[in-house]
């Protein structure tokens, strides 16, 4: 008999995005999205039982549609008792979610496979909803672990030392300041300001000055997607979107610009705050090594925004935007999973 | 109209052919896969070579030890025509094809140079090949790393256990 191959996984699993790294050199990622047909006609029809990520969006009319994170944790896991069945659906979607993007970057092995995963929580997430993250793994994973996603950024960048990483996704902004060690709750903060808060002023925006255009927040949220800006340079935006059902090309050049700055000043604050609490003697290195991730760093001009909100609160900054903000945090957590002693995750089998 | 007979001896032919074909591509295709693995051994053995030559070639002439960089160079240089050699025996791609079916050696050709391709793309990704990453012993950590590492081990056996 063959022996199973050993793989590692690192996960991130977002309000918006899931993003997957394995170490067999595959990695990908989906929007969170999962649904179910509502009966046996769409069933049919799409040929499947349940769909994931964009093509949920373009068939919404005959599914039954999941958005099982929402602010970075999974839906009704602060309190399940609240709504066990709640959190029983959300469970089993978030399950079938994972199991869906673990399936696609290990579908070539062949033969029997053995994985064992990091996966990345907000940098406050509750025990219960790291608990959470754990029921949904059950049955994927020979051995599962949870690490603060701006955690598995820092270590995949090797940042481990007088670093801020500021990990921003769609449901939840999270800083964390690293001093080589786990970073415990006095180093993290998140904010619930983030790309969902985005997509819904620049909907109210839009809605406000063209109030006969039709749309809805996942248009805007594409067209967002694509065009983010807070800088004052650079070409005038339009969306094209129908008025009275004709198509019509609408200036939203300052509602984008507008709608995206809505984020800054609590990243700001957020930072202050972990800049004016740490070890003085370190504070500039601090303020110099301001590292940005996620989906949302790839707001054009933010990361100079921040800085000159910087320099005028704490006197100075220095913000870089990584290559790869999407897979950072998969791609740490995928390097935890790799570095992790064989006894260490033995161990954790054995707890 | 053809008989029975007839009709049985064109299929066996025809299924004779036909095995033969597959025989003769199954053979291509190992020969052409072994010939990727030793050229790529071969590349690495130069490289690993030239690599161990690099100190040595910095021995000035004068030096006692100028014998050991006589060695080594000629080391290396057989090393590297060795590797040249081969090449020249076995081209990565340059088989010329003796069987009937050009179409399907052209096909395993670009098979395997997407194979290739694909393994350059991986590797050059920092991505390990998967018969090595079961034998492979994971990289020793400094101390601060595995410190690290022991405390989120220590937090999610705690999780684990609430």
């Amino acid at each position: 008999m063959t022996k199973p191959k050993l793989l590692n996984v690192g996960i991130d699993l977002g309000t918006s995005r899931s993003v997957i790294a394995c170490d067999n050199g595959m990695r990908m990622f989906l929007p969170s999205y999962v649904g179910f047909p509502k009966d046996k006609v769409s069933q049919k029809m799409l040929g499947k039982e349940v769909v994931f990520g964009e093509d949920t969006l373009k068939h919404r009319m005959s599914l039954d549609f999941y958005r099982p994170i929402e602010a970075g944790v999974l839906k009704h896991s602060d309190d399940p008792d609240n709504d066990p069945e709640g959190y029983r659906k959300t469970v089993e979607v978030a399950r079938t979610l994972l199991a869906h993007i673990v399936e696609q970057v290990t579908a070539e092995e062949e033969g029997d496979v053995v994985l064992r995963g990091v996966i990345g929580a907000p940098a406050l997430a509750s025990r219960k909803n790291k608990k959470a993250l754990l029921d949904i793994s059950k049955g994927i994973f020979e051995t599962v672990m949870i690490a603060s996603e701006p955690f598995c950024v820092a270590y995949g960048l090797g940042q481990l030392s007088n670093a801020l990483v500021i990990d921003i996704g769609a449901g939840t902004v999270d800083l964390c300041r690293m001093h080589g060690t786990v970073p415990d709750e006095a180093d993290q903060i998140t904010t619930f300001k983030a790309g969902d808060t985005i997509d819904q002023v620049f909907y109210e925006l839009i809605n406000k000055k063209y109030p006969e255009a039709g749309l809805t927040v996942n248009m805007v949220k594409r067209f967002k997607e694509e065009n983010a800006t807070v800088s004052d340079h650079g070409d005038a935006i339009f969306i094209e979107l129908p008025v009275d059902g004709k198509p019509e090309m609408l200036d939203v050049t300052e509602e984008l610009r507008g709608a995206c700055r809505e984020i800054v000043p609590h990243i700001v604050a957020g930072i202050k705050k972990l800049v004016a609490t740490y070890d003085p003697e370190f504070q500039n290195e601090l303020k110099n090594k301001v590292i940005l991730a996620g989906g949302g760093s790839r707001i054009i001009g933010l990361a100079k925004e921040i800085e000159d909100f910087m320099k005028a609160a704490l006197g100075s900054g220095r913000v870089t935007r990584i290559e790869e903000p999407l897979y950072a945090g998969a791609n740490g957590a995928l390097m935890l999973a790799k570095d992790m002693p064989e006894e260490y995750w033995y161990e954790l089998s054995e707890a | 109209m053809k008989s029975a007979a007839q009709k049985g001896i064109s299929y066996s032919k025809s299924l004779v052919t036909e095995t033969g074909k597959y025989v003769w591509a199954t053979a291509e295709y190992t020969g052409l896969l072994t010939a990727s693995y030793v050229m790529r051994s071969g590349n690495l053995l130069t490289s690993a070579v030239s690599r161990l030559a690099e100190p040595i070639k910095k021995i000035p002439l004068n030096s006692p030890l100028k014998y050991c960089k006589e060695t080594a160079s000629r080391v290396a240089s057989l090393t590297s025509a060795g590797v040249k050699g081969l090449g020249k025996v076995i081209p990565r791609s340059g088989v010329e094809p003796l069987v009937f079916d050009p179409a399907r050696i052209a096909r395993i050709e670009e098979m395997l140079m997407r194979i290739d391709r694909r393994l350059d793309a991986m590797e050059s990704g920092g991505a390990v090949y998967r018969s090595r990453a079961v034998v492979q012993e994971k990289a020793k950590l400094g101390e601060a790393r595995d410190m690290l590492l022991r405390q989120l081990v220590e937090a999610n056996k705690q999780l684990k256990e609430a």
